[in-house]
C-alpha cells in the first residue's frame, strides 16, 4: 500500500472509545472518509486511548477522531488531550462525536464540555458527515501550515 | 531415489551430526555423531564429525572439484554462534513497533540484548551499545507516518560510534533519507515491520537478519573454511529449529497447535504455533496479534550460565513452586520428577531448602559443566528445569484481563493465546531427558488459575510472606498439554533441512518423539 501523506487530505485515527462494541458506524466512517481522500486509520471498536495515540504517533496522524454511542462518552474522554500533551502530540487536532451522554442534555452544553477537555470540534449522532470532512480537510490544512 | 544427507550444527559446547537417507520412503537418520565444539578452529570438531558420518576425509578442496561433490553427500550446517546473535531492537511506539521488531529478531534466531523506544537520547544509545549487539534493528512509523522520531534517530545513530550493522525496517517513506543520513555506517534495509497499523511484516527482516549473521559469523573461527568445504552457508541453529517447528505445524496433521522449549546453561527459548486469539465469545484482543509461530529467548533464565538470574526471578514464588513441583506429584502418587531410575525415590520426599538451591546455583554458576552427583542434587537440578521452563512460558504466553462495561463482563486479551496447545515438545539438555509432563501440567494449571503466593523483600532486604493473592489476571498458558520429549535432540539436525524438504523432515521429527512415561533404556546417541 503507498502511503503518501502529502498527497491525501490528511491521515486520521478512527475508533470507538472505551467498552463500546457498537460497530456498523464505525465502519460507515471508515469507508466515507476513505472516499473523501483521507489516509484512514481505523483501529475498530473498545479502543482506548493510548490505542488511539500509540496509532496517531506511529501514522503521524493529523486528527483523531473518537466515536461514543453508548452514554459514557464524557468519562472515557476524560484527559484525552492532556495524555496527548503529555506524549508529544500536543497539537493533533481531536474529534468526537456520537451519543456522547446519557439523557436529554442540551447538545450545546454537551459540546462546552468536549470542548472544555481540548476536542477540538464535537458532534451530534445526526451530524451530515459531508460537513464534518468539510470542516476537518480545513482544519487539517491549517494545522500543516501552522495556523491550527 | 536414494540421497544421502548431512546435518551438522556447531553448539558452544557440542558439535553434533546426523548423517539422513532420503529416498521414496522418507527420510531416515542412520548415523549420529557428537565431539566436543572446537572453539580455536571450528573447522577441527566439524571434520571430525563430517568423518564420523562419511567415512570420507574432510579436506578443504575436497568439494571444491564439483565432479567429487556429486559424488559425496549434501552437506547442510547450523551454528550457535556464541549463544545467539545479539540484537538491539529499536522502534516508536512499546506496544507496536518496538514489540515487532522484538518478535522479528526473535524469529530470526537472536537474542535481544537492548531495546528502546520513542525519541534515541545519548543515555540510551549508550546503554545499548554497552550490550555490544551486532545488529541494531531500526524500526519505527508506518510507512508513510511518522518521520520526525525516525529521523531524529537516524540522525542520533549516524552520530555514534556504533560498529555493527544496521538493519532498518522502518517507515517505507523516507528510507532514501535514513539511507543518506547513515551513510558510511553498515546499513541493511529490508521492508517496514508495521507497514500500518497492527499489520505484521516480519519475513523480510528475518532474513535480512540471517544474512548478517552469516557476513558476521562466518568471519574467523574457521567457519569460512567449513563453508568453503560445504559449499553452502550457516544458519543459526535457533532459526533451524524455528524452520522445522514452523514445517511441523503446516505438514504435520493434529501438529496445529504445539510448543517447543529448548533449555539450555544459558537461555531459555520458546516456539509456539498456533492461531494467536481464537475469537472466543466476550474476549476482546487488545495490541497486536501476534504471528502464528512465534519464538522468544529469555537470555536470563538458564540452569547453568543464567542460574544466578533465574534463582533472583524464582525465589520469591520459591515455596509456592515447591508445592506445585513436589506435593502435588507426591500426592498423586507419583514417581515423576525420578525417572532417571524410573523408580520412586525415598530422597525424593525431602524437599530441597532454599539455602541448598542457593549454593548449589553458586556452585553451577562458577562450574557450567557440572553435573549433580547426588540424588538431592537432581532434585535441585529439577526445581531449577521447572521454574525456567515455567517463567519462559508466561513469559511468551499472553494474558486476560477480566473486566466489566456496561454490556457485562468481558475479557481483554493480550499477547498469544496458549491455552488450546495440545503438546509440548522438550528439547535439549535436560528437557530431551527427563518426563516432566505431570509437574508443568501441575504447574501450568496453578499459575493459570491466578492463584500466587509470593514473597517481597523487606527493608533490609530479606524476603517476607506476602500471602496468597488472587490476580485477576489469566495467564494463557497451555492447558491440557501432553508432554512429548526430542530424546535424542535432533530437532536442530533435521531443522537444517526443513526449508529444503518440509514434509520428510517433520514427519521423521514427529516419529522420533518420545511420549510420556515411555522410558528410553537405551539412547541414541553418540
Amino acid at each position: 500500500m503507498s502511503n503518501n501523506g502529502n498527497t491525501s487530505k490528511g491521515k486520521i485515527v478512527l475508533g470507538v472509545i472505551g467498552y463500546d462494541c457498537h460497530s456498523v458506524g464505525n465502519k460507515i466512517l471508515e469507508v466515507f472518509f476513505t472516499e473523501k481522500g483521507f489516509q484512514v486509520t481505523n483501529l475498530g471498536v473498545m479502543v482506548s486511548q493510548d490505542e488511539f495515540i500509540d496509532a496517531a504517533i506511529e501514522t503521524a496522524a493529523d486528527a483523531i477522531l473518537v466515536s461514543s454511542l453508548y452514554g459514557h462518552g464524557l468519562i472515557d474522554c476524560q484527559g484525552f488531550r492532556d495524555r496527548c500533551v503529555e506524549r508529544g502530540m500536543e497539537d493533533i487536532i481531536l474529534y468526537v462525536g456520537g451519543n456522547l451522554v446519557v439523557g436529554k442534555t442540551p447538545f450545546s452544553e454537551v459540546e462546552e464540555k468536549f470542548k472544555q477537555m481540548g476536542f477540538d470540534r464535537v458532534f451530534p449522532p445526526d451530524v451530515d458527515l459531508e460537513e464534518v470532512a468539510r470542516l476537518l480537510e480545513q482544519d487539517i490544512h491549517a494545522r500543516r501550515t501552522g495556523k491550527h | 531415489m536414494h540421497e544421502e544427507l548431512v546435518s551438522i550444527d556447531i553448539g558452544s559446547t557440542y558439535t553434533k551430526g546426523a548423517l539422513f537417507i532420503r529416498s521414496e520412503e522418507g527420510l531416515h537418520c542412520v548415523r549420529r555423531s557428537i565431539t566436543p565444539t572446537t572453539q580455536e578452529d571450528l573447522s577441527k570438531g566439524f571434520g571430525k564429525v563430517y568423518t564420523q558420518l562419511t567415512g570420507l576425509p574432510y579436506e578443504g578442496e575436497h568439494r571444491k572439484d564439483t565432479r567429487k561433490a556429486k559424488e559425496t553427500p549434501r552437506i547442510r550446517f547450523s551454528s550457535s554462534a556464541k549463544g545467539g546473535l545479539r540484537i538491539a531492537a529499536v522502534g516508536l511506539v512499546p506496544d507496536l513497533t518496538l514489540q515487532i521488531a522484538r518478535l522479528a529478531a526473535w524469529s530470526a534466531g537472536g537474542k535481544v540484548v537492548a531495546d528502546s523506544s520513542y525519541k534515541l537520547r545519548s543515555e540510551q544509545l549508550a546503554s545499548i551499545l554497552k550490550t555490544s549487539p551486532d545488529i541494531l534493528l531500526f524500526t519505527g512509523g508506518t510507512d508513510g507516518g511518522n518521520e520526525e522520531t525516525v529521523l531524529w534517530n537516524a540522525k542520533q545513530l549516524a552520530s555514534s560510534p556504533f560498529q555493527g550493522t544496521i538493519l532498518y525496517a522502518g517507515n517505507a517513506a523516507i528510507r532514501g533519507e535514513i539511507l543518506r543520513i547513515l551513510e558510511g555506517k553498515r546499513i541493511v534495509v529490508a521492508p517496514n515491520v508495521m507497514p500500518r497499523v497492527g499489520e505484521i511484516r516480519i519475513d523480510e527482516t528475518r532474513q535480512a537478519i540471517q544474512r548478517i549473521f552469516l557476513d558476521t559469523i562466518v568471519e574467523g573461527k574457521g567457519l569460512k573454511h567449513v563453508q568453503e568445504f560445504c559449499g553452502t552457508e550457516p544458519v543459526p541453529t535457533p532459526a533451524a529449529v524455528f524452520d522445522l517447528v514452523e514445517a511441523i505445524g503446516i505438514h504435520q496433521e493434529g501438529w496445529d497447535r504445539f510448543c517447543v522449549i529448548d533449555l539450555g546453561g544459558a537461555t531459555t527459548d520458546v516456539y509456539s504455533v498456533g492461531e494467536a486469539f481464537w475469537g472466543e465469545e466476550g474476549v476482546v484482543l487488545k495490541g497486536i496479534r501476534e504471528p502464528r509461530v512465534k519464538r522468544t529467548v529469555e537470555g536470563d533464565l538458564g540452569i547453568r550460565v543464567s542460574a544466578t538470574t533465574l534463582w533472583e526471578t524464582v525465589q520469591p514464588f520459591f515455596p509456592f513452586l515447591v508445592r506445585c513441583i513436589w506435593n502435588n506429584s507426591m500426592t498423586k502418587g507419583l514417581p515423576g520428577l525420578d525417572t532417571s531410575t524410573g523408580t520412586e525415590s525415598t530422597v525424593f520426599k525431602e524437599i530441597p531448602t532454599e539455602e541448598e538451591i542457593h549454593q548449589y546455583v553458586e556452585k553451577v554458576t562458577l562450574d557450567t559443566s557440572y553435573l549433580p552427583d547426588s540424588e538431592r542434587e537432581k532434585k535441585i537440578d529439577q526445581f531449577l528445569v521447572l521454574s525456567a521452563v515455567t517463567i519462559a512460558t508466561l513469559r511468551h504466553a499472553g494474558v486476560l484481563e477480566e473486566t466489566y462495561t456496561p454490556a457485562g463482563r468481558i475479557f481483554l486479551q493480550s499477547g498469544k493465546d496458549l491455552r488450546p496447545v495440545k503438546a509440548i515438545i522438550g528439547s535439549g539438555g535436560y528437557l530431551s531427558l527427563f518426563d516432566l509432563g505431570e509437574p508443568l501440567r501441575n504447574l501450568f494449571h496453578q499459575v493459570t488459575m491466578g492463584v500466587q503466593e509470593s514473597r517481597e523483600r523487606d527493608e533490609e532486604g530479606s524476603l517476607v510472606h506476602r500471602g496468597f493473592s488472587t490476580s485477576p489476571r489469566i495467564h494463557l498458558v497451555p492447558k491440557h498439554p501432553a508432554y512429548y520429549r526430542d530424546a535424542s535432540y535432533i530437532f536442530p539436525l533435521l531443522g537444517n533441512y526443513a526449508k529444503e524438504y518440509p514434509k520428510e523432515v517433520s514427519r521423521l521429527a514427529i516419529e522420533t518423539l518420545v511420549p510420556e512415561s515411555r522410558l528410553e533404556l537405551n539412547q541414541e546417541v553418540g
